[in-house]
């Protein structure tokens, strides 16, 4: 694959980040992702992705939490 | 794809919530697409049990001061509290803010939203809680549909600069909240074109068709963007890959219900999904912005090399980032589960309409998607050449 190819599309580092994404302030339940120019990206769950691992579901507690006392809206 | 996007944003799926007629008939709709591209299509019904908030009438909110009576305009300068009691005649009562010694029969202005807090407002008799909320860049309030359990005041949120006045005015406040928790059924529709060889590769494309709903006054939610643009996508990459893919590899299609009440619909399916099959879910495509976002979980190493291929081969740059949607419920089961996200302008608001929906970025989605099933079916033996 080209230098240039490379420059334009595909991963800038390791697509092994992508396994453990650094997480959205204020992207749970709906709000835009950080860093997105677009409000994006983001839907009903909540939490980050080594709490929905770890309790086997989307809906981290904490971020839940969180997105309560913030008063946003939060998946069950 | 426009074609796609531009029917489920259409008046006879009304927003498409999840156990509405709109949201079934929105299912039978694609359900036939599928069969028309040549899949054998079952529609899987499940129970969403206590997590939907529906707004059966339109709340209101009415200030009165020395200067007259105003009625605030709802989702532009209040919205419900996903926390809600329902309440459907308006509640009267004067301001008070939380700490305040006496707030008897007032509505409570508090700074945030606490369950604790809402219970002693509510045990000193306290005739509701106004909460301070932001909004979109155009106004919006955006629209959710699953939140915490109900509390037993009335919650409503205000626009922030609209509550900070609030805070010291004398005026009376009069409101209703008609938002009641309902229990529906929502409907998966999983589509196979080929079942896998044994051993062989097999991928699932999954994309979630469901939105939050019109609201009761006819105000339109098309849920263009979340997530017409991803099924839409989802579709042609499936119509390519049918095409392509060496029969011996396995290729399914589920179009999810009940993702915006919490993954309810993944949640169902991904513990019937063969163990071993390479899950790639799409969650907007309707505006790339810097770079498409992109979530894994489960030993999804060998689709994340395939992904970061065809994001060079297509040119679509893509970034680490979370992508709180139906990918994590495969994850979660254990599978190899990817989440890609490229734009949803006008999240879940009345402004989220087709022409938000950028043509450019479905095509990208859509090759970024049978470039990566085509780079991992090459892996595992080879494909027979694909075209995108």
């Amino acid at each position: 694959m080209s230098v240039e190819t490379t420059k334009v599309g595909g991963f800038a580092g390791d697509p092994a980040e992508a396994l453990t994404p650094p997480e959205a302030a204020g992207g749970c339940c709906g709000g835009p992702a950080a860093g997105a120019t677009q409000p994006a990206q983001a839907s009903a769950c909540c939490g980050t992705a080594q709490e929905a691992a770890a309790e086997g579901g989307c809906c981290g507690t904490a971020a839940k939490a969180d997105a309560v006392a913030s008063g946003a809206g939060c998946c069950g | 794809m426009r074609r796609t996007v531009t029917a489920l944003a259409a008046d006879a799926y009304a927003g498409r919530r999840v156990g509405t007629p709109g949201g079934r008939a929105a299912a039978d709709h694609l359900a036939d697409r599928l069969r028309d591209l040549g899949a054998v299509v079952v529609l899987d019904e499940f129970a969403v049990t206590g997590s939907v908030r529906e707004v059966y009438a339109t709340p209101t909110l009415t200030i009165r001061d020395r200067d007259g009576s105003r009625d605030l305009m709802f989702r532009r300068e209040f919205c419900e509290h996903l926390a809600t009691a329902d309440v459907p005649t308006p509640r009267a009562g004067r301001l008070a803010r939380f700490g305040d010694k006496d707030v008897s029969g007032a509505w409570v202005l508090d700074s945030g939203f606490s369950a604790e807090r809402v219970a002693s407002a509510y045990a000193a008799g306290a005739a509701g809680v106004l909460l301070p909320r932001g909004t979109d860049g155009a106004g919006w309030m955006p629209k959710m549909i699953a939140g915490p359990a109900p509390v037993g005041l009335p919650v409503l949120a205000v626009r922030a600069d609209l509550h900070e006045g609030l805070a010291t005015s004398e005026a009376v406040v009069s409101a209703s909240t008609p938002v009641r928790p309902v229990d529906v059924t929502g409907v998966n529709v999983l589509a196979t074109f080929r079942a896998p060889a044994p051993g062989r590769l097999s991928v699932l494309l999954t994309a979630h068709f469901d939105g939050v709903g019109d609201d009761p006054d006819g105000v339109r939610f098309p849920a263009a963007c979340d997530n017409a643009s991803g099924v839409a996508a989802v579709l042609e990459a499936a119509r390519v890959l049918h095409t392509v893919l060496p029969l011996e590899v396995g290729l399914a299609v589920a179009l999810l219900d009940a993702e915006e009440a919490g993954a309810y619909g993944s949640a169902h399916h991904a513990r019937f999904v063969e163990e071993g099959t390479f899950v790639i879910n799409l969650d907007g495509a309707a505006q790339l912005a810097d770079a498409a976002h992109v979530q894994a979980g489960g030993p999804s190493r060998p689709l994340l090399t395939a992904l970061d291929l065809a994001g060079r081969e297509v040119g679509v740059p893509l970034v680490a980032a979370a992508m709180p949607s139906d990918n994590r419920r495969y994850a979660a089961a254990g599978l190899p589960a990817v989440g890609i996200g490229m734009g949803m302008p006008g999240y879940q608001t009345p402004a989220e309409t087709p022409d938000r929906v950028d043509d450019a970025t479905l095509d990208r989605a859509a090759r970024l998607v049978v470039g990566t099933v085509a780079n991992l079916a090459r892996s595992f033996n080879g494909v027979r050449g694909y075209a995108t």
